[in-house]
């Protein structure tokens, strides 16, 4: 009698309410679906998504020792992952797709990737991630550019050619591109992208080792979030972005980088690369200085502990005023790095400072020169004024940190939390530092460490 | 009369009174006139169905409105009108044709919806139509909302759908997702109710060779099962090797035991990416080594995470006695049990059993080797962390 009761439920949603509960399933799960009822045989096939995921799959190297040089990698029950994606593909009946996800990386054919990104181009296609490396460069198909209204979010990984045609219609909804890696066929391309892109928002691009220079000038008047990593020299750079409000550089900082209008921006994180080939120390703290100071409106902002210790190259350091910095992440290794109490100087609103010592590094281009902390004649006005937390990670309870803390606990007024998290390596010491630090003077009343 | 009867209610103070000409016709063509109001207040205030304050404030408090809704099975419902429109099904319905000012009137919900049911949906109108919500408090109460049994969350989706609640079948979707996600297909079948109605041969279909040899799938699946088990140990020796940088070779001995003399399996997938960036800080977000470490690192967690417990937590690694090869390893099968029958798998497990047992048998002697040849083994550093450890060991 309870049998009777225990009717299938979801038998009675229609048939795209199942494919769209589906939708939220990885494919293989979803085509796993199949076996489960005679009613559910095809329900996979109206799932609008597809994503070809090689690590979802159990690899092994088959055991055919016929006459190919190397083993094929096949799942347990023997098929390659071309084998399995072209079934997919034959049993979908072209069912037009919203999303398309591929991430293929060993032994990677870009003729099939040709096929399937052929047939994926439809005009209702919405988000296409390619991730894959070819063995040889693979050719975007120029329909791409001509025939993809919907494209709203696009992101191409790995060896894969760009050449956008002279005419094409571009991508009038896209805003999300994300480009790493890719190859341009000529200097322009880069250029003629993004001019194809006319509402974008949010651009990752990531540049690795190329042959010759190329430009990258970023004129956006939409966009809202740019993150770069330049894995090379060569390239010239220019951002003109009046939206901006997130900005993040991660590499090699080149001689001609141009950044303009960013009175935008809200948040900038900078992670300049240790180049060990760099012969003139000086001139790349100019650089990186010249970044900075293209950042002087930001409310938050990060600077990574290669871009701290190049600061302390610069000859005659006078970081501009950041008016509106709230929140400073700065990252050291080895010793504080010297300019630290001028950059607080130059920061009359912090209200959080975050100091996090980065562990690892054995280079050092700055000899150990000790803080200048010459408070004596103005304290800065966010000390007296502002700051309330301030966090310090990888605390290791010597002198030069001791001094700074003690510094600020003088000085700060508002100051309402102080937390430090320690280096593991300080386990014995903790007990001794922690009653140095209780015996310090504290300017605020209300102020309480604590020690993790 | 009757006209005079409507003047007077549209000219009522506490009723709204900027009505144009355009509205007053309008509103001349409706039956019923109490409902005019209503709808010209709605008219002016350009629908979507959400209320703003101060238009509220324009009625009188105690004249709350209500919208009747009548589900299939004929009961009937009456619903704070700000609530109700929420539905876009509900809000067209009122638009459009007028109904739900009154019990006679009442809207009459698609059949898929049963009191049950409309109560829950209208509990989630109800709080999302307040416009001052926070998106963190709004996925709290999602999170709680959707906490309920299968059949009712199939129910709940179902209305939703008809109703054309948006956000709401996105949610119960989602939901229904993470219940299949995960299970195997007599889990699914059993949670739903499923019946397994579909013949071997078409459960084989679409992803399998049918003309495979039984006993090469066989062969396969054992080849697999071996292979996982050494990938797994192999990881779990290369976890603490890493640190110490021993000799490796009575790994490839056991490649080599099981293989008989093909020792290929270890880095089944070769990194192409080409890796140039060498003095690059590592911020990378994803590269081919990444995601074979992770991939390698993600197996069935259960067995895996036993053995590395109780690999580390022993400092003298003789004690490695305890760090048995379990053949109880389990790993995901998926649909791909469903043939083999039952002989066949008996077999199966015979033979790794016995595998294991002779890979039992022999580690704990390898494990002495490895120990006490370790002193004539070079030392590579990699990082401090290696030297540290391993002058830790040695003061033992």
């Amino acid at each position: 009698m309870v049998r009777n009761k225990k009717r299938d439920r979801i038998s009675n949603l229609p048939d795209l309410l199942v494919s769209h509960i589906l939708s939220f399933l990885t494919t293989k799960e979803a085509v796993a679906t199949s076996i489960l009822s005679s009613r559910w045989k095809t329900l996979w096939t109206l799932v609008p998504n597809l994503d070809l995921d090689e690590d979802e799959f159990e690899w092994i190297l088959s055991d055919e020792k016929q006459n190919r040089k190397r083993k094929k990698r096949v799942c347990r029950s023997g098929f390659t992952f071309v084998q399995i994606v072209s079934k997919i593909w034959a049993l979908r009946n072209a069912y037009p797709l919203q999303k398309f996800y591929l991430n293929w990386l060993y032994d990677c054919d870009p003729i099939h990737v040709d096929k399937w990104v052929s047939t994926a181009i439809t005009s209702v296609l919405e988000e296409l991630t390619l991730n894959i490396c070819p063995h040889l460069p693979f050719d975007i198909p120029s329909t791409l550019f001509n025939y993809c209204k919907t494209l709203v979010d696009l992101r191409l990984h790995g060896n894969i050619i760009v050449d956008p045609p002279p005419s094409s219609l571009g991508f009038p909804s896209l805003k999300i591109l994300h480009l790493l890696g890719v190859q341009y066929a000529n200097h322009d391309s880069f250029s003629r992208f993004l001019t194809c892109c006319p509402i974008l928002e949010y651009l990752y691009l990531k540049v690795i080792e190329m042959d010759e220079e190329c430009n990258f000038i970023i004129t956006l008047p939409t966009l809202k979030r740019l993150d770069l990593n330049m894995q090379d020299f060569l390239y010239k750079l220019e951002i003109n972005a009046p939206a901006l409000e997130y900005l993040e550089f991660v590499g090699f900082l080149h001689k001609v980088v141009l950044l303009e209008n960013l009175s935008n921006l809200v948040k900038a994180v900078l992670f300049v690369s240790y180049d060990s080939e760099v012969g003139d120390t000086e001139d790349y703290g100019n650089r990186v200085m010249d970044f900075i100071r293209a950042l002087y409106n930001v409310k938050s902002l990060h600077l990574g502990s290669f871009t701290t210790e190049y600061l302390c190259n610069v000859p005659e350091f006078d970081p501009p005023m950041f008016h509106n910095l709230a929140f400073f992440n700065f990252d050291f290794h080895c010793c504080i790095p010297h300019v630290l109490p001028l950059l607080l100087q130059r920061a009359p609103q912090l209200v959080v400072l975050t100091l996090n010592r980065d562990k690892g590094h054995l280079h050092s281009t700055s000899e150990q020169e000790s803080l200048k902390w010459n408070f004596s004649e103005y304290v800065p006005k966010c000390l007296s004024s502002h700051l309330t937390a301030l966090q310090f990670k990888g605390f290791k309870g010597l002198k030069d940190e001791l001094e700074l803390i003690g510094h600020i606990l003088q000085m700060a007024r508002v100051l309402k939390t102080m937390t430090l998290s320690s280096d593991p390596s300080i386990e014995k010491e903790k007990i001794r530092v922690l009653k140095e630090l209780v015996m310090f003077p504290r300017h605020s009343s209300t102020c309480q460490i604590t020690f993790n | 009369m009757f006209w005079k009867a409507l003047k007077k209610s549209l000219y009522h103070p506490n009723k709204v009174k900027s009505l144009n000409k355009g509205h007053r016709l309008f509103a001349l063509s409706l039956p019923c006139f109490y409902w005019r109001c209503k709808v010209q207040f709605l008219i002016n205030l350009h629908c979507p169905c959400q209320m703003s304050e101060g238009a509220m404030a324009v009625v009188k408090p105690e004249m709350k409105s209500y919208i009747w809704l009548q589900t299939a099975d004929g009961s009937i419902q009456q619903v704070e009108e700000e609530v109700a429109m929420f539905c876009p099904m509900i809000c067209r319905e009122v638009i459009q044709t007028g109904t739900g000012s009154s019990k006679n009137y009442a809207i009459s919900l698609p059949q898929r919806v049963n009191p049950a049911i409309l109560g829950l949906i209208l509990d989630y109108c109800r709080f999302h139509q307040v416009p001052g919500r926070s998106n963190k408090e709004r996925k709290t109460f999602d999170e709680k909302f959707i906490r309920m049994d299968t059949k009712r969350l199939c129910e709940l989706t179902s209305a939703a759908d008809s109703l054309q609640l948006k956000p709401l079948v996105d949610l119960t979707s989602r939901a229904l997702a993470r219940i299949i996600e995960g299970k195997t297909p007599e889990e699914i079948r059993e949670t739903f109710h499923l019946p397994d109605d579909l013949t071997e041969e078409e459960k084989l279909e679409p992803l399998r060779n049918i003309t495979d040899d039984p006993r090469i799938r066989l062969l396969n699946r054992l080849y697999a099962r071996k292979r996982k088990e050494l990938k797994e140990r192999e990881k779990l020796k290369n976890v603490e090797v890493e640190e110490e940088r021993v000799d490796d070779r009575s790994v490839d001995d056991l490649l080599s035991f099981i293989n008989g003399g093909d020792g290929d399996t270890k880095g089944t997938r070769t990194n192409k990416n080409k890796k140039k960036n060498r003095r690059r800080k590592d911020q990378s977000k994803d590269s081919c080594l990444n995601n074979e470490m992770h991939d390698s690192a993600c197996h069935d967690g259960e067995g895996n995470n036993g053995l590395l417990a109780s690999a580390s937590t022993s400092s003298k690694l003789q004690d490695s006695a305890a760090v048995t090869f379990s053949p109880k390893l389990e790993f995901d099968d998926g649909d791909i049990d469903d043939d083999l029958d039952p002989a066949m798998k008996e077999e199966l497990d015979r033979e790794v059993e016995d595998f294991a047992r002779r890979l039992n048998s022999v580690w704990p002697e390898r494990m002495q080797e490895l120990f006490q040849g370790r002193k004539l083994v070079p030392i590579s550093l990699n990082g401090n962390s290696a030297m540290s450890r391993y002058t830790s060991l040695d003061q033992r």
